[in-house]
């Protein structure tokens, strides 16, 4: 055979192998494309949607901010053309919708994603399968994720209208965009926390009641002392002596949420905000115990450590009935 | 000289001294211990009785638990690996299924997930929903499934995307009589087309599924070798012979006193005689010559094969006594 031929022969060898090598690459994309849609679709379409948890999650974002407007005495309000300087529809937005129902459900939703599989054995299948665990974690978070966008956007949306029909306040879209950004932090933070403890444990049960604990920690019982705490009326307030505010997740949430304002509004008065009782702003001046970002930085960091953990937990886990 | 070719890529499943230890708080038990299996193509049966460590050493094959030490490789592969996992259909011991899902919603989901396009799949699932009876409740939500058809649709999952080694992981156990023998049958049809691996303690099963089998116990390989290889091996270790006439008592009666036979008894159960010889040769030139004397009608007279229960009984037994 002569030399020419010979180097043609292998050109066409290598060609055919690149080739080769270049279709089975994109088989295994598509195939990585199609297999994270399928359990996206499915954990969103199927495991939450479907159940009656769904129905529940909407009733209790929709009707709720309905009935607590319905107890705002509109004559008290004040005479503000900024929703973001009338306190009283914040309580309602924060105290009910964003800090202990959309927390909650988003924890409910998330809690049996990976432990439920696991318990039930279906997670056994899915494993034998050429697929990636964290295709599957990945795949379910975006899912929940994504509802949880939907939720935090329909409720908001609706109070939103329900205010501007009671009064029009001139800042209203900025209201929005800040609360909506403030709901993708509380959801990235209670779905990584919920997902990742569900990697951890078998039991959907334990799983769900880990963040319940925190919510209910964070959001009911810490801010039944916390005006206690602030206060200086006995001598010194017990938060900044002992700087509680290190520790009060609470804290770091309202200032994640005031780092938010910072960017997009800025306040005239500082003492007629809702920012007072949670240790963000005293006396009309923002009391800076930790700087807005840092909390900000802190509470994403947080979501992250558990998300990472739990991830890294699923991939190594044996995955027994 | 033939050098035996041991190179993982020429097995279907192969392990080296594959090992695996559970850590809980109190203790370390271990549930595998350092395995070597050698699976060739056709029908290979894992025996062992409950808590041999069969379910681990699929786990281990599948990909679902950790390998604590040693391998394991499919076809060449990494056991694990997503090349391992193109090769393989799984079906678990106790299938589990989605409860919003129907049976078809189920297949589809599984198909999805193991790269198939809707065109790649939909053919092919209303096939084996047609083959594995199961086609007129497709749209029916698992959960109301029999226990025979849940089977048969997680039967239905694992040949989904056309596997060349199907695992099994005592694939009758939720399965009535009927059922278990329509599932054998259709093993051995399937073995036609793909290499398959069966665990099981049902050793009748066993015994109609496979070619070869692997038995372990505590997590250690006893034997492993062709059915049919065991069997001559066993049955050279024992001599037991069988014989049946119009008048068995008559028979027994006269046997007794011979020189040649060790022991002799009627078995409550067929009521046949059994003879352990001293001299088999003498044994089996004599009987014809006595039953002839004794004008009796002779029904039967071989020696008894073992069969693999009894076998595998036998090993157990004496592996535990030592």
């Amino acid at each position: 055979m002569s030399a020419h031929k010979f180097l043609r022969e292998e050109e066409n060898k290598t060609a055919k192998s690149s080739k080769i090598s270049k279709d089975d690459k994109s088989f295994k994309n598509s195939s990585l494309f199609t297999s994270s849609i399928a359990i996206f679709k499915k954990t969103l379409f199927k495991d939450i949607t479907l159940r009656k948890r769904f129905l529940l999650s909407l009733l209790f974002m929709l009707i709720g901010p309905f009935l607590l407007f319905l107890f705002i005495d509109q004559s008290r309000l004040n005479k503000s053309n900024s929703i973001l300087e009338t306190p009283e529809i914040l309580y309602a937005v924060f105290f009910f919708s964003f800090s202990l129902v959309f927390p909650l459900l988003i924890s409910v939703f998330s809690a049996p994603l990976i432990s439920s599989e696991i318990y039930e054995g279906t997670m056994q299948t899915l494993v034998s399968i050429p697929i990636r665990r964290t295709q599957i974690f990945i795949s379910k978070f975006l899912a929940v994720f994504v509802y949880g966008v939907f939720l935090s956007f329909i409720s908001l949306s609706i109070i939103c209208i329900i205010s501007y029909l009671i009064r029009p306040f001139q800042d209203i879209f900025i209201f929005f965009f800040i609360n909506f950004l403030y709901s993708l932090i509380i959801l990235f933070f209670f779905e990584s926390i919920s997902i990742g403890i569900s990697c951890l444990y078998d039991k959907p049960r334990i799983a769900f009641l880990i963040p319940l604990g925190i919510i209910l920690f964070v959001f009911i019982a810490f801010m039944v002392i916390k005006p206690l705490l602030l206060s200086d009326y006995y001598g010194p307030s017990k938060y900044e002596t002992y700087q509680i505010y290190h520790f009060d997740l609470n804290y770091h949430f309202i200032n994640s949420f005031f780092f938010l304002i910072e960017i997009f509004y800025s306040f005239s008065d500082y003492s007629n905000t809702f920012l007072n009782m949670f240790g963000v702003v005293k006396n009309g001046v923002p009391t800076n115990y930790w700087h807005p970002l840092a909390s900000f930085v802190l509470i994403i960091s947080i979501a992250f450590i558990f998300m990472i953990i739990g991830l890294l937990r699923f991939i190594k886990r044996d995955i027994n009935r | 000289m033939i050098q035996e070719d041991n190179s993982s890529d020429s097995f279907e499943i192969w392990t080296n001294n594959l090992t695996k230890v559970y850590r809980t708080e109190e203790r370390r038990i271990i549930a595998v211990d350092g395995i070597d299996i050698r699976m060739e193509k056709g029908v290979h049966g894992l025996l062992g009785p409950n808590g041999a460590g069969k379910t681990s050493t699929i786990n281990m094959l599948i990909g679902a638990i950790s390998i604590t030490k040693g391998e394991a490789r499919i076809r060449g592969y990494k056991a694990g690996s997503m090349e391992a996992k193109r090769l393989i259909g799984f079906l678990p011991q106790d299938p589990a299924f989605y409860r919003a899902l129907t049976g078809k919603e189920y297949i589809s989901y599984i198909a999805q997930l193991k790269g198939l396009k809707k065109h790649e799949y939909q053919e092919k699932i209303d096939e084996l929903l047609l083959k594995y009876g199961i086609k007129h409740a497709e749209n029916r939500l698992v959960k109301y499934y029999s226990g025979g058809m849940k089977q048969r649709l997680a039967l239905a999952t694992a040949l989904i995307g056309d596997p060349q080694i199907l695992i099994l992981d005592e694939p009758t156990s939720n399965l009535d009589p009927m059922g278990r023998d329509e599932f054998i049958k259709e093993i051995r049809s399937l073995s036609k087309k793909m290499s398959i691996f069966v665990s099981s303690h049902v050793l009748s099963e066993i015994e109609q599924m496979c070619d070869r089998i692997t038995i372990i116990d505590f997590g250690n390989i006893v034997l492993t070798d062709s059915i049919e290889s065991i069997k001559k091996m066993h049955s050279q270790e024992n001599n037991r012979y069988v014989l049946d006439t119009n008048s068995n008592d008559t028979v027994i009666k006269v046997l007794d006193k011979r020189d040649f036979i060790d022991n002799i008894w009627i078995e409550d159960k067929t009521n046949y005689i059994k003879i352990i010889p001293k001299d088999e040769d003498l044994l089996q030139k004599s009987i014809p010559k006595i039953i002839g004397d004794l004008d009796v009608q002779l029904r039967k007279f071989f020696r008894e094969e073992l069969s693999l229960q009894e076998i595998f009984l036998d090993i157990l037994n004496k592996r535990r006594e030592a």
